[in-house]
């Protein structure tokens, strides 16, 4: 074997053994992604067919009155503008290889670049941020009334209406808004701001017990939200009018299929309200015969923890890990465990866990959590 | 201590190391699974089952993070019409390899293009950050790709394929939709791109 051949294995075995960092959670954020380009897909087919029928309207109707020609106009110049908006848009790369990606529908507004400060202001849309760590710049995004200062490296920012969707990917954020801040690590997410006594993120940070989920229209919205279906709006990704709608039609509004308990739990906890997804996912949890049963468990732990009820989400993390020890979310699950129980200051069954994580995952993603708990608290290094 | 899992396909000339979930080390459940008949027509069950591998090699090819959500989703989007007549795994997998491999071959060629002309910087190798390895072994990871920025977009697939997947010859040939032959050649090309890169290293 020639000397570049063993330093090329290294480079080999090296790569192979970067962690992919793609878990359970970044599966279901993508599925999410892909199903609203399914639909951005469809609508541009739409706007396609649409301005071919006016073009071809605009033809025939020559001879028409004038009020309709202008008319049509309007509507093909309506058509095409979305056409183009839906295109996908280049990446906006910084000198320090700092990268900004916005999606199709993003609108976003390079506010202040000095050597202190890089400012954007995302008016519309999401953007996926990776920012090169530089402590003597300050990199922030601002989505309404919330700011997202990057104390890391990469996160996505999405604007719903008034309210502003966080997830990070790696690093640390901090999102501030007028009433309050919060801090996020990686896989971690929420909806800002928080609204006032209602924990919205369904995400892993510290947040109060959260009081029983109230409906959030007002009285004067509420008829007109009873009569809206909360379904087709939560397919396009309206969550927070969905929500409105679901909590206008109460309980009747969500029959017992799986499949819509987890819609359902979907528009609560994306419209920034956890609490109410809780029990939607309990029932989706106990079709026990249904393989997404576990997704509703697992889900349902990450939020219990995000409420810091850190107990019931271990519990709940247990569950999944023992129903299905082979499933795909069962290492997932069990990682979690270890750091729900930890939470709950069950270092005991942290511990025993996170032997069993070493045994069951030799190679496994959590390594190094499972490890760190091992090692807390007995005062002598893990392993 | 769990008994260690049979090893049913080692590309002998390689230990690269390839973690759980990798196609370069498979126990006999992995492949099992894989001749399992699947339901095609469920799009989400197929994506929570394959969109980790699809990243995977989607990461390794382009050596980076940042795009691949994207290229995750255009991949299941365009495939899935595809994937309706199959009815197994392992046919499912391969189709879905398929189509990443196009599509992050398009993606690197238009992003050399674009930073050929000046409208666009190199994908940065930020799978160089995986906080789990050394200082040391993240620059190498990015060392790595900065080399594999030098040769050809198909010399760097059929490389990823055949050296960090552990593909097959037959199969990067497959993949790629060249003759074993070419396929043996572009492996070589960036292997010696990558030897003449390290021998000193």
């Amino acid at each position: 074997m020639r000397e570049g051949d063993v330093n090329t294995e290294r480079v080999a075995r090296t790569i192979g053994a970067v962690d992919p960092r793609w878990d359970a959670v970044r599966t279901e954020h993508a599925l999410a992604g892909m199903h609203r380009r399914k639909r951005r897909r469809r609508a541009l087919l739409g706007a396609g067919v649409m301005t071919t029928a006016l073009a071809v309207a605009l033809i025939l109707a020559q001879s028409a009155p004038v009020p309709r020609q202008r008319e049509a106009h309007t509507s093909v110049a309506i058509a095409k503008r979305s056409a183009v908006s839906a295109a996908p848009r280049p990446p906006l790369r910084f000198a320090d290889g700092s990268v900004v990606m916005p999606d199709a529908l993003a609108e976003v507004v390079l506010a202040t670049v000095s050597n202190e400060r890089i400012a954007l202001r995302l008016d519309a849309g999401s953007i996926s941020v990776e920012v090169t760590p530089r402590t003597e710049r300050e990199f922030e995004v601002i989505c309404g009334r919330v700011r997202v200062v990057v104390l890391g490296t990469g996160f996505v920012v999405e604007r719903r209406a008034e309210r502003t969707y966080v997830r990070v990917l790696h690093g640390r954020v901090r999102v501030v808004w007028d009433r309050g801040a919060r801090e996020l690590g990686a896989d971690e997410d929420g909806t800002f701001p928080l609204d006032d006594g209602l924990t919205a993120a369904a995400s892993d940070i510290d947040a109060p017990r959260e009081a029983p989920p109230r409906p959030r229209p007002s009285a004067a919205s509420a008829p007109s939200a009873a009569a809206t279906d909360w379904r087709p709006l939560a397919e396009r990704g309206e969550y927070d009018a969905a929500y409105l709608a679901l909590t206008a039609r109460g309980e009747r509004a969500v029959d017992d299929e799986v499949e819509t308990l987890l819609l359902a739990a979907d528009v609560a906890r994306l419209s920034g309200h956890g609490v109410a997804a809780l029990p939607y996912l309990e029932r989706a949890a106990s079709h026990h015969d249904d393989p997404r049963a576990l997704l509703a468990s697992f889900t349902r732990g990450r939020i219990l923890v995000s409420l810091a009820r850190a107990a019931e989400g271990a519990a709940e993390f247990e569950r999944v890990a023992e129903r299905a020890p082979t499933g795909a979310l069962a290492e997932d699950a069990l990682a979690r465990a270890i750091e729900a129980h930890q939470r709950a200051g069950h270092a005991d069954r942290s511990r025993e866990l996170a032997r069993r994580y070493l045994h069951e995952h030799p190679r496994g993603r959590w390594i190094e959590r499972a490890e760190a708990a091992l090692g807390a608290g007995s005062g002598a290094p893990a392993r | 201590m769990a008994p260690r899992p049979k090893l049913s396909l080692v590309r002998p000339d390689a230990g690269s190391g390839v973690r759980d979930g990798g196609t370069a080390v498979r126990d006999d459940a992995s492949v099992a699974r894989d001749a399992e008949p699947i339901d095609t027509r469920d799009l989400d069950a197929l994506f929570r089952r394959f969109a980790p591998y699809v990243a995977r090699v989607a990461m390794r090819v382009l050596g980076t993070q940042s795009d691949v959500d994207d290229l995750v989703q255009d991949v299941f989007l365009d495939a899935h019409r595809g994937l309706r007549s199959l009815r197994e795994a392992h046919a499912v997998k391969g189709w879905l390899a398929t189509v990443t491999v196009r599509k992050a071959r398009r993606r690197l060629r238009r992003q050399r293009v674009l930073a050929l002309i000046g409208l666009d910087a190199p994908l940065d190798p930020d799978l160089a950050a995986d906080p789990r390895q050394s200082p040391e072994e993240r620059a190498l990871v990015a060392s790595a790709y900065r080399v594999l920025d030098t040769v050809s977009a198909d010399a760097r697939i059929a490389w990823v394929l055949r050296i960090i997947e552990g593909e097959p010859l037959e199969r990067v040939a497959e993949l790629c939709g060249i003759s074993r032959a070419t396929a043996h050649r572009r492996v070589r090309e960036a292997q010696d791109a990558l030897e003449g890169a390290f021998r000193h290293a």
